[in-house]
């Protein structure tokens, strides 16, 4: 991800923080709604205990491309803690990781989460260009996205996205699932 | 290319199979993510970890956030940018009565920070009045443990920190809380890097007001 290296003052921090918090809000499924900006800010403490230089305090020398490059990372990390429900509070160790839980969005019912880890199965049955040009695809990249990440012409993977998405679709088909 | 409404559908259907996925051990890193998602790496380790989110919902959504993360800063850039360089426009616009409609600045709405709830949380220490000149921070926790602790303000700047305590309580510098003003907010987190293999004990943040 691009950024500049220069230095970073607390509104860049405070910007970094609403970037993720938002983020986090977008990407994240219906059940975390109420551990956002837990994650967050663990991630920003994480962080913060990171970019100390050794021997001191502080945050001299830090730049923002290394800045939001760590705070993805801690993000990330937190979020793995989260799933593996490894990391318990002091004393009780039930209730840390326990989820509140939210009003599902549609697409987060059971049906939706089956048909979903229906569509990684059937990627994996793609050939190799296909699944790679259609992933990203339905990450949300566009096709021109896609081409500068996997390297291929523009011509060449929609072609490879249209045919994957055929594929994709009849595999679905074939397992009796309509999406 | 154009994404239909199928698409859109397949789109939120990918995303519903992250729900209460786990990553593996084999999972990459999440700078490596950061840096294909990013366009960074050689096209071909690009395109091995396209695969591995292929595969993988847990990595599919660290992917997902990525970009994600990414366009947020873009947007905030832009919105910097554009609160610069449309000073003088929005306030003529404010002026004839039109500000109801520019969005609301985004900082509008201050910070969220979770704090303990309920006892029993292992947190001694939870939104209490605390002395600049003796801010004790205490918690509990299994005995024999090294503690790490850290301690920002409300502006994540750093005021203190300690590694491998022995003791369940540290005492804040009074000089590292000089300079913040009163009733100031102190957020804290306890960690024990490693109790056991594979497992990590943490506090959840808590609160300290200064006086």
């Amino acid at each position: 991800m691009s950024g500049s290296r220069q230095r970073l003052s607390e509104r860049d921090v405070e910007t970094l923080r609403r970037a993720l918090v938002r983020a986090v809000a977008r990407v994240c499924p219906a059940e975390l709604a109420d551990r956002r900006d837990d994650l967050v800010q663990a991630s920003l403490l994480r962080l913060a205990d990171r970019w100390r230089p050794a021997g001191g305090e502080g945050k001299d020398g830090l730049s923002s491309f290394y800045l939001v490059k760590v705070a993805y990372s801690t993000l990330i990390d937190e979020l793995r803690c989260l799933r593996r429900r490894r990391e318990v509070p002091l004393e009780d160790g039930s209730a840390a990781m326990s989820l509140p839980a939210s009003e599902p969005l549609p697409d987060a019912t059971a049906q939706g989460h089956e048909i979903g880890r229906a569509i990684h199965l059937c990627l994996g049955e793609l050939g190799r260009p296909r699944r790679l040009a259609v992933m990203l695809y339905l990450q949300g990249h566009s096709v021109r996205q896609a081409a500068a990440l996997l390297g291929w012409t523009y011509k060449r993977t929609e072609n490879l996205v249209y045919r994957g998405l055929a594929n994709l679709r009849d595999c679905l088909s074939a397992r009796g699932l309509s999406p | 290319m154009k994404a239909d409404a199928a698409v859109e559908r397949l789109r939120r259907l990918l995303v519903a199979a992250a729900d209460r996925a786990a990553s593996s051990p084999s999972c990459p890193p999440a700078e490596a993510l950061w840096a294909a998602a990013g366009g960074e790496l050689t096209v071909e380790e690009r395109r091995r970890l396209v695969d591995h989110t292929a595969s993988c919902p847990a990595c599919a959504r660290d992917w997902r956030l990525a970009v994600a993360v990414a366009g947020e800063l873009r947007r905030a850039s832009r919105r910097r940018w554009l609160r610069r360089g449309l000073g003088v426009a929005a306030t003529v616009l404010v002026a004839i009565g039109l500000s109801s409609y520019l969005p609301a600045p985004s900082a509008s709405r201050p910070p969220v920070y979770r704090t303990v709830q309920g006892a029993g949380e292992g947190l001694v220490v939870d939104d209490q009045q605390a002395s600049r000149d003796d801010c004790v921070l205490q918690w509990s926790g299994p005995p024999g443990l090294a503690y790490d602790l850290i301690v920002l303000d409300s502006d994540l700047r750093l005021v203190a920190s300690a590694r491998g305590l022995e003791e369940p309580r540290f005492r804040v510098p009074a000089e590292r809380l000089a300079g913040l003003p009163p009733g100031s907010l102190l957020y804290a987190r306890v960690v024990v890097p490693a109790s056991s293999p594979g497992r990590r004990l943490a506090s959840q943040t808590f609160t300290i007001r200064i006086d």
